[in-house]
């Protein structure tokens, strides 16, 4: 799991290509790790192909937590299959949703679109 | 005190119909009073004639029965006697009866009651609602048989052929017993048939068993469910042509299918509820994949609920056995042989309405088709990669030209079936794919405990849920989701996508 801090932000990027049952939990206990209270997060996904629903649910523990500790969280670099599955569960109405990293450090200055 | 009198005296507050026989000399040893007018009726012999069963089934017959009980045949031999009906001579069974009783004959099928308005009762059941008959058509073979029990009851079914290629049926029971039910059951069919009629009339594409059954809900739903009753029923389609079965339970016992390549035989249920639980409900349809060789075998509570002498019920567990280990046999000997099993499990007879349709695929699906099966450890993370890559490549190969947004939800559901039968599995899973004409079937196979597969609830993402997805997003990419039970905790989790 790459982090990056930038512009008073954590980008955190898993390595991991496909996010199933099998990792699910060893990826959520990476991502809480790399979670930074005092900083925004945008979990950028470019580099995996897939994730399950189980995958998700650990999403969604990091966006509960970022939301708890009133931070804001941003996804953003997903391909094809993790777009259906996004789009699927409509998690969009919980976290934004960005094409790339630049784009998601956009709606952390500035807000989501529209 | 010799052994037969207190056995008989068990037989008789049994209220059974046995008579017992010695099975070197075939010598008259004893006979309950049902026995007694049960045989008379059957033989049309008078009692002082019925010195033995080879007076009535006749000496070869006799000889044949007692070569086989002495070669250790657990089932006993089927004995017809033209419309007076049938006698059955088996062996005894462990723990009722001292060792040296061998025979046991129990006439068991219908017409056998002595009461005249009862009896009239039940023909015209069989004429209104049942009855029995076997047919092939659309490239499957069918039979059907009803025995009812002493009562008139509210067992049915019905079979629609349909354009060549396809048949509709329905298996249903009424809840409770006599008359009442009897006449409910009849307006049921009747309301089933209407259903047909008026959707082939009006919009024949859209004739579903759902849309059939949701149909006679609309008549018959509100006024059961005033009354407090209700009807379980099974209405499916049979198209052997595209290797499909279509289903709709609605609160009936489930049904068993027999898979030709590994021989295994699967309990199959739906989740709907009987119709008159609610006012109105809305039916989940199911589909199987068949393929020739398959069986299938529909039955009423009549039968798995035959219980023998200690209380023990016959159970769908031995009813799968069973089907199993007679796979080899076509509809109509299916259907008889599960009926008399049933019948002589009960040895006093069926106490309620004991009702099979049974089929059998004789025609392999159209359309060339592609197989994989793989066996999965549920620590094998790697295999699980390999297996997302081989489905979706299988995929891409299928429909080359195909929605690429529909290949990886499916991907997606398949991974999600996989990652369910992972965490219920106690061991190993073997993961396979069918790609058909059209479609795809995705099949799962493990070994473990039961859970609410059926229970699937869209998650609501303002709740934050960490979990429940699973199962939604298995019912959402895939037309029909299933879990089929087998023996031993064996569990097959079956999807299917009709059409891509």
């Amino acid at each position: 799991m790459k982090t990056l801090a930038i512009d008073g932000a954590t980008v955190i990027a898993p390595e991991q290509r496909q996010i199933d049952v099998m990792n699910s939990a060893a990826f959520g206990k990476a991502l809480t790790a790399a979670f930074d209270p005092s900083k925004d997060i945008i979990l950028d996904l470019s580099a995996v192909l897939f994730i399950d629903s189980s995958g998700l649910g650990e999403i969604i523990r990091l966006v509960r937590t970022v939301h708890e500790q009133g931070r804001k969280a941003v996804l953003c670099g997903a391909g094809d299959a993790v777009s259906v599955l996004f789009d699927m569960v409509r998690i969009d109405q919980l976290v934004p949703i960005a094409p790339d990293a630049d784009s998601a450090r956009q709606i952390l200055k500035d807000g989501p679109a529209g | 005190m010799s052994w037969t009198e207190p056995f008989m005296d068990l037989c008789e507050s049994l209220d059974l119909a046995v008579m017992a026989v010695d099975a070197e000399t075939g010598a008259f040893l004893g006979r309950t009073g049902k026995a007694k007018n049960l045989m008379e009726r059957l033989s049309g012999l008078s009692e002082g004639a019925l010195t033995g069963l080879p007076d009535l089934v006749g000496n070869g017959t006799w000889q044949w029965a007692q070569r086989l009980l002495r070669a250790g045949d657990s089932e006993g031999v089927r004995v017809p006697l033209g419309d007076r009906g049938e006698i059955l001579i088996g062996p005894t069974r462990e723990g009722i009866s001292p060792a040296s009783v061998t025979l046991l004959a129990a006439p068991y099928d219908r017409g056998l009651n002595p009461d005249a308005e009862n009896e009239t009762s039940a023909r015209i059941q069989r004429a209104l609602l049942s009855g029995s008959g076997t047919f092939s058509y659309g490239g499957a073979s069918f039979a059907a048989q009803t025995i009812p029990s002493m009562q008139v009851d509210g067992d049915f079914f019905e079979f629609w052929k349909l354009g060549g290629t396809r048949v509709d049926f329905v298996i249903g029971d009424v809840m409770g017993k006599g008359v009442v039910a009897a006449l409910n059951a009849a307006a049921i069919k009747a309301a089933l048939n209407r259903a047909v009629i008026e959707t082939l009339a009006d919009a024949p594409d859209t004739l579903r068993p759902s849309s059939v059954i949701e149909r006679a809900q609309l008549s018959l739903g509100p006024e059961l469910s005033s009354m407090g009753k209700f009807v379980t029923l099974c209405c499916g389609r049979l198209e052997a042509g595209k290797g499909l079965l279509s289903f709709v339970d609605a609160g009936h016992p489930g049904f068993a299918y027999l898979d030709s390549r590994d021989g295994s035989c699967w309990e199959v249920k739906g989740s709907n509820m009987p119709i008159g639980f609610v006012a109105c409900q809305t039916f989940k349809e199911y589909v199987l994949p068949v393929r020739r060789g398959d069986s299938l075998v529909f039955y009423s509570d009549g039968i798995t609920e035959s219980e023998n002498s200690e209380g023990e019920l016959f159970g769908t567990e031995r009813l799968l056995r069973f089907v199993a280990a007679h796979k080899a046999l076509p509809p109509l000997k299916i259907v008889e042989e599960i009926m008399k099993t049933a019948f002589y499990y009960s040895l006093s007879g069926f106490r309620d309405d004991a009702t099979i349709v049974a089929a059998g695929i004789d025609d392999d699906p159209s359309g060339p088709r592609s197989d994989w099966r793989e066996e999965l450890n549920r620590s094998d993370g790697e295999g699980l990669h390999a297996l997302r890559s081989r489905f979706e490549k299988a995929l891409g190969e299928a429909l080359p030209n195909g929605d690429s947004r529909i290949r990886a939800e499916l991907t997606l559901g398949f991974m999600e079936a996989l990652g369910n039968a992972i965490r219920h599995t106690e061991g190993t899973a073997t993961a396979g794919w069918t790609i058909h004409t059209g479609g795809v079937t995705v099949e799962i196979e493990f070994r473990g405990s039961d859970y609410q597969w059926y229970r699937v609830r869209a998650p609501q993402m303002r709740d934050l849920p960490l979990h429940g997805f699973g199962s939604w997003i298995m019912d959402k990419t895939f037309d029909s989701v299933l879990l089929l039970r087998g023996p031993e905790n064996k569990k097959r989790l079956v999807m299917t996508k009709v059409s891509l």
